[in-house]
């Protein structure tokens, strides 16, 4: 006979038991199994030995009515207490069940925040100005445009952040809702219709044609209420600026790149220092076209990086009389003098990018900076009267 | 009155129904303690609390109670273990302590089949207590697979495997005992 496995051990050791509790003898019940006798016995024997050591069948009386006695009097305890309001009642059943519930539950959950994630998502891209997504469609823009991989990537992407707030209030204008706007485009005036953020036609206040006129062609940006009747109430107006931080990585008599953006510098640019390559820089930035940028000013807030001297090298051998160059310890391994101030440099990217305004008018700016750089034929480079830096070419090269 | 009539009567918190409850199966209850515990006392303040739980359930109806037998039965082991666990404070793999606890000395029965029941109650506190366990409702309450499956909320082929590895850890400690 094989031997049985685990399972049908059990069963057949169940029968036993059965049998051995109905009265039957230990080796009567045996007999019938001969080939697993032998393991059955000492199991069967300890079972009969618990049996009967069971002892006394016999309860107390008086354990026994203590107890009850013990069970009326706090059922009658609870009896007189005033019952707890319905809703109580049915919170608690309800709280009962989703917790006997909550291994089933967890999975549920987290289904439906994605379900909401996924939802709120969709809504959002979908939403205009003044419609319960559209925060969130701000946020997740912001998130984005945090994660550009240099200057240029990020000026393009606010490029595209600017041309759809255009598309919002374009949208917003054939639904003639009233709603408060704001977007970006270049300013425009155009002769017997008035002025224009590209087919956008504004209604100016008299009290903002002053600086209107200072930013005819610019790139602005516009406070406004939309009216339901498609007017565009101009409250605010400004120059669209952006700051962006980086290595001077070309230098040129008009112009310079930070990284990898290109930037004109017109007669009115602010530079606070002489520039040179390899200098960290901190440029204000406006946007004279739909590719061209200029600088409305340059602060130079880190130095150009010493090179490296390459490690002394001495002879294998020196000649007779020959005295030894008296090289310190120090001067064989020459690391970079680092910078004297470091800039506060974004951890994952090294250029920084952020849009600043100009103060609105009747407001002093903190730094004087001409809202209005008029193009010059200067090329020469404003720069603080300090000696031995590297002055830039004067052939000048365009940044295609 | 039946179960079921009972039980609906007890969730109304109607006092001869609890009643009837409790008499019906205290002498299941305290006999389980008791042959687990070997204490008397503490067999009756178990089996006693048993019951409290057992109103405390219906009235906050926290609890959805099929089986009155299978929950107090359930409701007891966890008293027990809570017990073992407060007077020991070790796992409850080492209890071997147990073994010092007052015996129950049945004047009726001074004989060597005495010493033999000792013999095997004092192995059995060897066990682990799931083994503990499950071969006290199989074989002091004589309860069925099923019914000791639904105490310990095990499946019934656990419980047979739990029960086969039980008795074979209760005959070895028996004859090492006798050995010794």
């Amino acid at each position: 006979m094989n031997h049985p496995t685990e399972h049908e051990y059990n069963e057949i050791l169940d029968r036993c038991l059965l049998r051995l509790q109905a009265g039957e003898a230990l080796e009567s019940v045996l007999a019938d199994y001969p080939g697993v006798s032998d393991e059955l016995r000492p199991v069967l024997e300890a079972m009969l030995a618990l049996w009967t050591s069971r002892g006394s069948d016999t309860v107390p009386v008086a354990a026994m009515a203590r107890s009850r006695a013990r069970l009326m009097t706090v059922t009658r305890q609870i009896n007189t207490m005033p019952r707890p309001p319905w809703w109580k009642v049915r919170w608690t059943l309800l709280s009962g069940a989703l917790w006997r519930a909550r291994g089933a539950m967890v999975p549920l959950i987290i289904l439906g925040v994605f379900a909401i994630l996924l939802f709120s998502g969709w809504a959002s891209a979908q939403a205009l100005p003044g419609e319960t997504f559209y925060p969130v469609k701000i946020a997740a823009e912001q998130i984005v445009l945090s994660l550009a991989s240099s200057p240029a990537d990020r000026l393009e992407r606010e490029r595209i952040l600017d041309l759809r707030r255009k598309e919002e209030v374009e949208t917003l204008l054939k639904r003639e809702v009233e709603q408060e706007v704001y977007f970006t485009g270049f300013l425009t005036w155009k002769p017997n219709e008035g002025w224009f953020i590209d087919e956008i036609e504004l209604d100016m206040p008299d009290v903002l044609l002053p600086l209107a006129r200072e930013l005819e062609d610019r790139y602005v940006f516009l406070h406004a209420d939309l009216m339901p009747h498609g007017k565009m109430v101009v409250e605010t107006i400004e120059a669209r600026m952006y700051s962006i931080t980086g290595r001077v990585t070309r230098l040129e008599s008009d112009g310079l790149s930070v990284g990898d953006v290109w930037l004109r510098i017109e007669g009115d640019t602010h530079i606070t220092k002489s520039l040179e390559l390899g200098q960290t820089v901190r440029a204000t930035i406006i946007r004279l076209r739909e590719d061209e940028l200029a600088a409305m000013k340059i602060e130079v807030i880190g130095p150009a990086p010493t090179p490296t001297r390459r490690p002394a090298s001495r002879p294998a051998v020196l000649p007779e009389n020959t005295q030894a160059p008296q090289d310190s310890e120090s001067d064989r391994f020459i690391e970079p003098t680092p910078p004297e101030k470091q800039p506060e440099e974004n951890p994952t990217a090294q250029e920084t990018f952020t849009p600043e305004k100009t103060a609105e008018e009747g407001e002093k700016p903190e730094e004087e900076i001409s809202k209005t750089p008029k193009p010059t034929s200067s090329k020469e480079v404003k720069a603080d009267p300090t000696p031995e830096k590297v002055k830039p070419t004067r052939t000048p090269k365009k940044k295609d | 009155m039946q179960n079921d009539e009972l039980l609906a009567r007890a969730r109304q918190l109607d006092e001869e129904a609890l009643a009837a409850i409790h008499d019906l199966y205290f002498p299941t209850v305290y006999r389980y303690v008791r042959y687990r515990l070997n204490d008397e006392q503490l067999a009756e303040d178990i089996a006693a609390e048993a019951f409290l739980r057992l109103l405390d359930a219906l009235n906050r109806r926290s609890a959805e109670i099929r089986d009155l037998r299978a929950w107090l039965l359930g409701t007891t082991s966890n008293l027990i273990f809570d017990h073992l666990r407060r007077k020991y404070r070790r796992p409850m793999e080492n209890i071997e302590d147990l073994e010092f606890l007052p015996g129950l000395d049945n004047p009726e029965t001074r004989t060597e089949e005495r010493d033999r029941n000792h013999q095997v109650r004092s192995a059995m506190r060897n066990l682990t207590p799931d083994q503990q366990q499950v071969l006290s409702l199989r074989f002091l309450l004589e309860c069925s697979i099923e019914e000791t499956a639904r105490i310990m909320r095990k499946s019934q082929g656990a419980v047979k495997v739990l029960q086969f590895r039980a008795l074979a850890a209760l005959r070895k400690l028996i004859e090492d005992k006798s050995k010794q």
